[in-house]
């Protein structure tokens, strides 16, 4: 068991910390590629579910990730299942495009936010997509993406595969290659990073 | 616990897919190479946000830990899980506190959005009614459903212009001469000019916008035929149910031409209505909406090296009405901010600094009253 995951555990308020705020992010657009109405208010509930059944866990990063995404899902799941039985106006479809002014501000000045970056993976069909999300988001291998998925691992690669396919065909993933090597002055510093970049441990 | 990802390089995608190297595909796509970049990129201010709130639940719910204490993992009720996706285990009870206050946080936090879904919500279907989003049908039906109720009455403020088509000599006993009775004259279908029809009758009705600038006229044109054709000389009412309104009001009256035609016009209308025509044995017409559009101007009212001020104006819309900031980004408006229109019919937007030197438009949310009017497009000088 890494370092932050057993200081966690034994009720270490910064060991948690670091832990939250290495997967929170990646938790998030987990969530909004599964397409959630409120995807913090799943995530919250995701993590007090994680943190009041932490002291039971044992496993590594990786069953820990498993686990924590598993949760993640499974929230989601039961949130679009309340959705469904309090149904709301669908004209909240129509108004989507309201985003805070920060993502707009970037988006207009940089072309490209993280936030649509998530949409675009959001466009694709939906074990494409998750397919996607969690071996690239969560950072999961193929078989514990198969098993939160219930397929076999054999299906996931196809789903992974034909997403990444679809993703590289989009013109706006393509146009997003003639930005990446046009050198923009005003690109955010590590928006286009290439990916693995910012990984690292905080 | 280390955060590295094992999917955050192209080369742990390798052997995905038999016979093909995956992470040679992902680099050999700079533009998948590059949003696969950003979607595993450093976390912004905005997905740290909740950090207190998290923060919060973790003192209020950890439970104590007892060296060497594990138990099979995964858990139970995860494993049961894993094994059958799709299946939701029971909610945890008794949500925090913090966790509760984090979730409202958030909420609160996704400002615009949470606005714009608020304000969906409470407009509901009126709202896509009023867009034009929907086919005619749909937004006939919408108005049927919805009835306005709840929606403030505001009228047009002219009697309806009557035009009388000249009358054909064949049935009928000339054109009515009395004057269009007042809008709240009746609300039910008056008599008509007592024509007689030959087998069944049909009213039809035209509007010649379906979508008016507020205060304009707007012009119906109905026909009313029988088994032996356009029915002359016959009495017909232009009836009205402005939003607001339960009962349909006479807003105008006219007498068929040679051909069973006649025009009537709606002056200044200043509230979306429905509009239907009635005539001589309870022949009715099927509704038809007309959707009124306030004006919106949009002006850069103050320009500073920080900040710049854009201010709309509808004076024909409500106090409390919403309008919406725009920049162009591209060939795109995107939405930017939101606000409510004061008592002089205005609202404020503030532009940083960043964003100066861009074209800006106002868009005034559609209301059961009124649908979406889009203003003047304004350019934000360089600071």
């Amino acid at each position: 068991m890494g370092g932050l995951l057993a200081r966690a555990r034994s009720g270490d308020e910064a060991g948690f910390l670091e832990l939250w705020r290495a997967l929170q992010p990646r938790l998030l657009r987990y969530l909004h590629v599964l397409g959630c109405d409120d995807p913090d208010d799943v995530a919250g509930e995701t993590w007090l579910q994680v943190v009041r059944d932490l002291h039971k866990f044992a496993g590594d990063d990786e069953d820990f990730r498993r686990w924590l995404f598993t949760v993640a899902r499974h929230r989601a799941i039961d949130a679009a299942r309340a959705r469904i039985r309090r149904p709301v106006s669908p004209m909240a479809d129509g108004l989507d495009g309201f985003a805070d002014e920060q993502l707009v501000e970037d988006e207009v000045l940089d072309g490209m936010s993280v936030k649509k970056a998530v949409a675009m993976l959001a466009g694709l069909s939906q074990d494409q997509a998750e397919a996607v999300a969690l071996r690239v988001i969560a950072g999961l291998d193929t078989p514990a993406v198969a098993s939160i998925l219930g397929k076999s691992p054999g299906a996931v690669r196809v789903a992974l595969h034909r997403g990444l396919r679809a993703l590289a065909a989009d013109p706006r993933v393509q146009a997003l290659a003639a930005d990446h090597g046009s050198g923009l002055p005003d690109q955010a510093p590590g928006l286009l990073a290439p990916w693995g970049g910012g990984l690292s441990e905080h | 616990m280390s955060t590295d990802f094992p999917g955050h390089h192209p080369d742990d995608l390798s052997g995905d897919v038999p016979g093909e190297h995956l992470g040679d595909f992902v680099a050999s796509e700079p533009g998948l190479d590059a949003l696969l970049g950003m979607l595993t990129a450093d976390a912004t201010p905005d997905e740290l946000a909740d950090e207190g709130a998290a923060l919060a639940m973790f003192r209020a719910n950890r439970q104590p830990f007892a060296a060497g204490q594990t138990e099979a993992w995964p858990p139970a009720a995860e494993t049961r899980l894993l094994e059958t996706p799709g299946t939701s285990i029971p909610q945890v009870s008794g949500r925090s506190a913090a966790a509760r206050r984090g979730s409202r946080r958030a909420t609160r936090r996704a400002g615009l959005m949470a606005a714009a879904v608020t304000l969906a919500a409470a407009a509901g279907f009126a709202v896509a009614a009023y867009t034009a989003a929907l086919p005619t049908p749909l937004q006939q039906a919408a108005y049927q459903m919805l009835r306005f109720a709840g929606v403030p009455a505001a009228h047009h403020s002219k009697p309806a212009a009557t035009s009388s088509s000249p009358p054909g000599n064949t049935r009928g006993q000339g054109p009515s001469s009395k004057p269009a009775p007042s809008a709240s004259a009746s609300p039910q279908p008056s008599s008509s000019a007592p024509v007689s029809l030959t087998g069944q009758a049909s009213l039809s009705v035209s509007v010649s916008s379906g979508r008016i600038v507020a205060g304009k006229n707007d012009t119906f044109t109905g026909q009313l035929t029988d088994k032996s054709g356009g029915v002359a000389g016959a009495s017909v009412n232009l009836l009205e149910r402005a939003a607001g309104q339960r009962a349909w009001h006479q807003a105008g009256t006219s007498t068929t031409g040679a051909n069973g035609t006649t025009v009537i016009t709606a002056p200044d209308l200043t509230v979306n209505a429905a509009f239907r025509l009635s005539g001589p044995d309870a022949t009715m017409s099927r509704p038809v909406l007309v959707i009124v559009i306030p004006p919106v101007s949009a002006e850069v009212s103050s320009s500073g090296r920080m900040t710049s001020k854009i201010t709309a104006s509808s004076p024909l819309a409500a106090p409390g009405n919403t309008v919406m900031l725009q920049v162009l980004s591209g060939k795109h408006w995107m939405n930017l901010q939101l606000a409510k229109l004061n008592g002089a019919r205005q609202a404020q937007f503030k532009v940083r600094s960043r964003l100066m030197q861009r074209r800006y438009q106002v868009v005034l949310l559609p209301t059961a009253s009124h649908g979406l009017s889009v203003s003047n497009a304004v350019m934000v000088p360089p600071r």
